[in-house]
């Protein structure tokens, strides 16, 4: 079940519906709720569900097992049966065939033959994503940053909660579980908030997104020795700008939904392409993914306590294993290298020049070079295979070749995505102030209009049916 | 809670007002998209949620016609196609239109004559292919015949497909039209179509509904691939059908090479349609379904492992060798 099809408007009624009846009783709320991102997550296939609860069921168990121990040793022992399970479910689902493959063509280049046996595994949706909340949840539980949950109800819903779910924000367990115990306040609920991340979300997605996808991106990643060079270079600017729509619509859209349910979330993105470096760029873009790696990754690996050198290892370490988390390939793993790389590069440079604040000019140019940094390292993400990027860098010396692609519908939609980076906050302020101050009756048109104007406008025909499986 | 403090200075709203925003808003869409929700509701399968939704959408679509309510959503959508220099797919139209259920394919006659051995292809006369078909001639295989052929001096390619569609549901997605589209306006040689993955499924037909597997279903969906197929070869030399793959879930697997047999048969009755079996290329030694297959000793990651049905890149490069090089033996090439 995606956002925006009309199953998801009507399961969220139904389910907006039945969890504020039960405002006052807070237990079979958490059920309802828990019940409703089950029937979400078993929509794509109801085998995954079995993954998802073994998942939660054995990291509530883990929680609660160190909220009884007072021995150091023995939490430390739980703590790595906990982040060993989640592994195990992670990797054995994601990353099996991918290694065992790999493995095997290693093995048979040496001349060893092939060994491991490569098994016909499906992959579930979202396990990256649940996986890592669900570890956020026993490691903050031995840091004794939150206390163990004595109830099931709340670590499985923590987990599963289906607006972020299958796509993020990956929430912390410290933010999220404490909102289950309060008992939703039907005065405060976040809604202005929600409506605008809910629209723009939908606007990004299904008009910017999915355009860009079909115009220009998709046929230029395809093959892109035959396209022209400024067909290339507007491609992946159009891939910068549609991976940006697509995934920060899904947490706009979740966050949203969460707060018209009354719990909220954690902002996911902040106008990743005006960062002026790449640390900021990774402070802006996937907060939650970055954060989660920062907090449990790179700061336990000694950050950049432990002298110069361990702080490049750890940063690129970091981000190899961050490049993995986005998928079972080697191009996902360079891509992740070549931001650690330029993370290294930028700290020794901060380290030899120092960082000071800089002119207006200077400024200017190191956002136009992060973004083009972000543009180089997106060909690597989404061309595949190491070839094709390359192919993909070689296109953009087809200076000779016409233009086919590059229309001005496209050139439109690129310049609104990266123009919306740069857009002061002021504007969308006034929009938003104004909008509360209208009558209820009137809100609820515009909210009809952007849905009317989303479906007169996205494309026909996308995805409608899902697979015949049985 | 510190993180609650993050939202000190939103402003919120009580129950009341939530629930009479989204009400206005659904009351909203229900009359100004009713025929984006009718056109939805059709898309769904055949079974007794379509019927429910089409219960309610079909009528609110035509009253909210009648009166005029649909002008707003049909000038906006108008209005954004010609911006955007584009027109509405002939496949699409025609699926709206009051016919809808037939997979009408009449006129039907040979027109194009077969040039299979008649004429020489060079680079300054290439062979032209169509490829043709569902998401499987998308990212995967269709990627990989456009890099193969592009690859040629002496062929040319233009790919239509559609997510989602088939023969099946052309009040989804009509075929024959779109086909009759394409041949009005290009020439081709050769058709290459591979789909069938949507197809296993109930359809409505002059109010009937025909069940998978029942002899009166492959019947029907008989006939609309041989009438299919006799559309493509009256307009072109050869068709090469791509049957399906193995499939990873065994149930939908049988369903897929009931299909295939259907295809085989069909290509088998008409002389310039040739069926070409994927299931030795991307089966194991079984032809059984496996997602990784081992080529000249390496292990190539073959087929999508979140769905168990589409190909990889690698595994769409293995059926496309195949096929590119079954067409150029069948034709005629200048050295």
């Amino acid at each position: 079940m995606l956002f925006p099809t009309v199953e998801f408007g009507i399961f969220f009624f139904i389910v907006f519906a039945a969890s504020w009846l039960l405002k006052d009783r807070i237990l079979p709320r958490k059920i309802v709720l828990l019940v409703a991102s089950y029937i979400f997550y078993g929509w794509w296939d109801p085998r995954f569900t079995v993954l998802l609860f073994m998942c939660s069921f054995g990291n509530y168990m883990f929680g609660l097992a160190m909220s009884d121990m007072k021995n150091g040793s023995h939490r430390k022992a739980v703590i790595g049966i906990a982040v060993t399970w989640n592994l195990i479910i992670l990797g054995f689902f994601k990353y099996y065939g991918f290694f065992a493959s790999s493995l095997n063509n290693f093995l048979s280049f040496v001349g060893l033959g092939t060994s491991i046996s490569v098994l016909n595994i499906i992959l579930p949706v979202g396990i990256s994503f649940f996986t890592f909340q669900a570890m956020s949840y026993v490691i903050d539980v031995y840091r004794e940053e939150i206390p163990a949950s004595k109830s099931v109800v709340d670590v499985l819903l923590f987990i599963s909660f289906f607006p972020q779910l299958v796509a993020g924000p990956i929430v912390r367990a410290k933010d999220f579980i404490p909102q289950l115990s309060l008992k939703p306040d039907p005065k405060k609920i976040p809604a202005a908030r929600a409506f605008v991340l809910i629209s723009a979300g939908l606007f990004k997605k299904v008009i910017i997104a999915n355009y860009l996808a079909t115009e220009i991106v998709d046929p230029v990643f395809e093959n892109p020795s035959a396209f022209s060079s400024l067909d290339a270079l507007f491609a992946v600017y159009g891939y910068a700008v549609q991976i940006y729509c697509d995934f920060s619509a899904y947490s706009e859209i979740a966050i949203g939904i969460a707060s018209l349910l009354g719990y909220f979330f954690p902002d996911n993105f902040n106008y990743p392409y005006r960062a002026q470096s790449i640390r900021d760029f990774w402070r802006r873009w996937h907060i939650s993914l970055s954060t989660w790696l920062r907090d449990y990754l790179y700061i336990p690996l000694g950050g950049s306590k432990k002298g110069k050198f361990r702080t490049y290892v750890n940063l690129t370490l970091t981000m190899l294993l961050g490049g993995l988390w986005h998928g079972a390939a080697w191009n996902f793993v360079f891509w992740g290298a070549l931001h650690g790389f330029g993370l290294g590069v930028e700290r020794f440079l901060i380290d030899k020049f120092g960082d000071r604040k800089r002119n207006i000019l200077w400024q200017i140019a190191s956002t136009v070079f992060v973004f083009h940094f972000v543009c180089l390292s997106w060909i690597f993400f989404r061309a595949r295979s190491f070839s094709l990027a390359y192919e993909y860098l070689r296109s953009f010396a087809n200076v000779s070749l016409p233009v086919t692609n590059l229309t001005p519908f496209v050139f439109f939609l690129v310049s609104i995505g990266i123009a919306m980076h740069f857009i002061p906050s002021s504007p969308g302020n006034w929009i938003r102030a104004n909008f509360i101050r209208l009558p209820a009756s009137v809100q609820g048109i515009i909210l009809g209009l952007v849905l009317l104007l989303v479906s007169a406008f996205g494309p026909e025909g996308v995805a409608p049916f899902i697979y015949f499986r049985f | 809670m510190d993180f609650m403090e993050k939202f000190r200075n939103e402003k919120f709203y009580d129950l009341s007002a939530v629930s009479k925003i989204l009400l206005v808003c659904l009351v909203f869409v229900i009359l100004f998209d009713s025929t984006g929700l009718y056109n939805w509701s059709k898309k769904l399968s055949v079974g007794p949620a379509r019927k429910f939704f089409m219960s309610i959408t079909e009528p609110l679509a035509f009253g909210t016609s009648a009166i005029g309510l649909d002008l707003p959503r049909k000038a906006l959508k108008n209005s954004f196609l010609f911006s955007m220099g584009k027109q509405r797919e002939a496949g699409f139209i025609a699926a709206e239109n009051p016919g809808i259920n037939e997979f009408n394919t009449s006129s039907v006659n040979s027109v194009q004559p077969d040039n299979t051995h008649a004429v020489v292809y060079s680079s300054s006369s290439p062979l032209r292919i169509l490829l043709l078909g569902d998401s499987m001639m998308g990212d995967g295989l269709g990627t990989m015949l456009i890099r193969g052929i592009d690859d040629l001096a002496d062929m040319t390619q233009k790919r239509y497909f559609k997510v989602s569609s088939g023969m099946t549901r052309p009040d989804f997605y009509n075929w024959p039209a779109q086909i009759r589209q394409i041949f009005s306006n290009e020439n081709y040689d050769v058709v290459i179509v591979m789909m069938g993955t949507n197809d296993a499924q109930n359809f409505e037909m002059d109010g009937k509904i025909y069940t998978y597997g029942t002899d009166e279903w492959f019947e029907v969906y008989r006939q609309r691939a041989t009438d299919f197929i006799a559309l493509l070869t009256s307009n072109t030399s050869r068709v090469y059908w791509l049957g399906m793959p193995p499939m990873r879930s065994s149930g939908y697997n049988s369903r897929m090479q009931s299909l295939n047999t259907v295809f085989q048969e069909v290509c088998a009755a008409n002389p310039r349609a040739h069926y070409f079996s994927t299931v030795p290329i991307l089966g194991d030694a079984s032809g059984n379904y496996t997602t990784y297959l081992t080529v000249g000793g390496r292990q190539v990651h073959a087929r999508d492992e979140k769905d168990g049905i589409h190909m990889t890149r690698a595994g769409g490069q293995l059926i496309a060798d195949k096929i590119i090089e079954k067409i150029r033996s069948d034709f005629t090439f200048e050295d």
